[in-house]
């Protein structure tokens, strides 16, 4: 029953404000922390020398960039079934966020591909589907856009992020089913992690750093919405 | 070229861009406050 | 349920004879997009071997997704959609038929004019086999997936280009597995693994599109 009374755009609103503070200041320290962890104690590494500090960005990103948008079609799909428009407002606050990490999980591994792989770009299965994760986000956004009427937007594009969800799957897996370019996951549930564990720990905190700045950026932008639609 | 440039730009990209957000975000913001 | 499918494919094939020079439209994109790369990157035959199969998938894509812009601006026009989505036979069931039709329209003719394009790019007669299967395969599920987009920008202003953005991502497996398909028959592997892929994205596609077509279009037209 609670979880109903937070539907209502008015409710959600003073909640929201609540959760963004603290997850902004969350996600600040533990950056702080993360960058501590990344930059200086973390060893170098044994072939890449410095440049493998990357990672401490890209795969956070990457990680984000994915996460993001199965979270997004999972409140435009609730927005769809229960036909609740803050549902679908949450997809929309998201949209431009993972776009973001999308772009950063681009534009960093592309800068490391450089010095480590000698080119900018591959078109290899991991990057070419990361990169239509891209396509896939301003899509969301520019159908949401070119609607006016907002019910009728926020439902036509549910139905565009539910259909591009499938993409998801195919970047993770994308390393195991073809012979990539891109190096194997490292990380895993299942089994221990290859790398060393301060280089782990980094990633891991530099996720969840990310991870907390994206609710806070979605929640203030979620605000800025209902505001627009009163 | 100095490999640790790349790490550099990588950084100071993502960091701009994520600076960049929020701004924009707070301006959004601060234009429905008034 | 069947009659009324084959009903909605008939008369949309009765209304695009009619007006031919739609039909015709798309194909002659088609020729003349593959015919234009070799005059811009020039008439190597290595180059052309290697870029051929690409180009013809790449051209394929275009314009199947040029012809998504008829499949259903015109009913939407005139009520006809309307009525069909209130009439007594399932949308999903409407939509097949008419993304059938569409296929039959659009992406048949280019199957089935393949081998010339081909033969402009001097292609080796056996790879015309792998090119033709890899394009029935894959347009109809150009033709399914387009149909989506084309159900959520119907009537929008700028629809064309927005459609292109939404849809051409989308498309891209299937381009990739196309293309691959070939590629690996002309290097002499097997194109077994791009073909039966190709075919999984047909059933998938057939099996999941009709439920989202439905949906887009009741979004659209309410």
């Amino acid at each position: 029953m609670k979880w109903f009374w937070y539907a209502s755009p008015q409710t959600f609103y003073p909640l929201a404000g609540r959760i963004a503070l603290w997850c902004g200041i969350a996600a600040v320290v533990l950056t702080a922390v993360g960058l501590y962890i990344g930059l200086v104690v973390a060893p170098t590494d044994a072939q890449q020398g410095e440049v493998y500090r990357v990672i401490f960005i890209h795969v956070p990103a990457a990680w984000m960039s994915m996460f993001i948008y199965v979270v997004m079609a999972g409140w435009a799909a609730i927005g769809l079934a229960f036909n609740t428009r803050l549902s679908a407002m949450m997809a929309a606050a998201l949209a431009p966020t993972g776009a973001l990490f999308t772009f950063i999980a681009l534009w960093t591994g592309s800068l490391w591909g450089r010095p480590t792989w000698g080119t900018y770009w591959v078109w290899d299965a991991r990057l070419t589907s990361e990169l239509i994760l891209l396509f896939l986000y301003f899509g969301f956004i520019a159908l949401r856009a070119a609607i006016d009427e907002p019910r009728r937007a926020d439902k036509a594009a549910a139905v565009l992020a539910i259909v591009g969800v499938v993409n998801v799957p195919i970047i993770y897996y994308s390393v195991q089913w073809w012979n990539t370019l891109h190096q194997g996951a490292s990380v895993s549930f299942t089994r221990a992690p290859t790398m060393a564990a301060t280089m782990v720990a980094g990633m891991l905190v530099m996720a969840l750093a990310f991870w907390l700045y994206s609710i806070a950026v979605s929640l203030v932008r979620v605000r800025c919405m209902i505001r627009e639609s009163t | 070229m100095n490999n640790e440039v790349y790490v550099w730009a990588s950084y100071a990209v993502t960091f701009a861009l994520l600076a960049l957000e929020v701004i924009l975000l707070r301006r959004r913001w601060r234009r429905l406050s008034r | 349920m069947l009659a009324a499918a084959r009903a909605i494919v008939c008369r949309d094939l009765l209304v695009a004879m009619r007006r031919r020079s739609d039909v015709a439209l798309a194909l002659l994109f088609f020729v003349i997009v593959v015919s234009l790369f070799p005059l811009g990157v020039g008439a190597d035959p290595a180059l052309l071997h290697a870029i051929g199969p690409g180009v013809i998938w790449v051209a394929a894509l275009l314009s199947s997704m040029l012809a998504l812009g008829r499949l259903f601006e015109a009913d939407h026009a005139d009520g006809t959609l309307e009525q069909l989505a209130l009439g007594v036979a399932p949308l999903g069931v409407v939509v097949v038929a008419k993304a059938a039709a569409h296929w039959l329209l659009s992406g048949l003719p280019l199957v089935l004019i393949a081998p010339l394009l081909a033969l402009q790019y001097d292609l080796p007669p056996m790879l015309y086999g792998v090119l033709v299967l890899s394009l029935l395969l894959g347009t109809p599920v150009l033709s399914l997936v387009g149909a989506i987009g084309a159900a959520l920008t119907l009537g929008l202003r700028g629809a064309g280009v927005l459609l292109a953005l939404l849809v051409l991502p989308l498309f891209v497996p299937v381009l990739v597995l196309g293309a691959g398909a070939v590629e690996m028959a002309a290097a002499g592997l097997g194109a077994e693994a791009q073909l039966l892929l190709l075919a999984a994205l047909l059933v998938a596609a057939a099996a999941l599109a009709p439920w989202a077509i439905a949906a887009a279009l009741r979004i659209s037209l309410e």
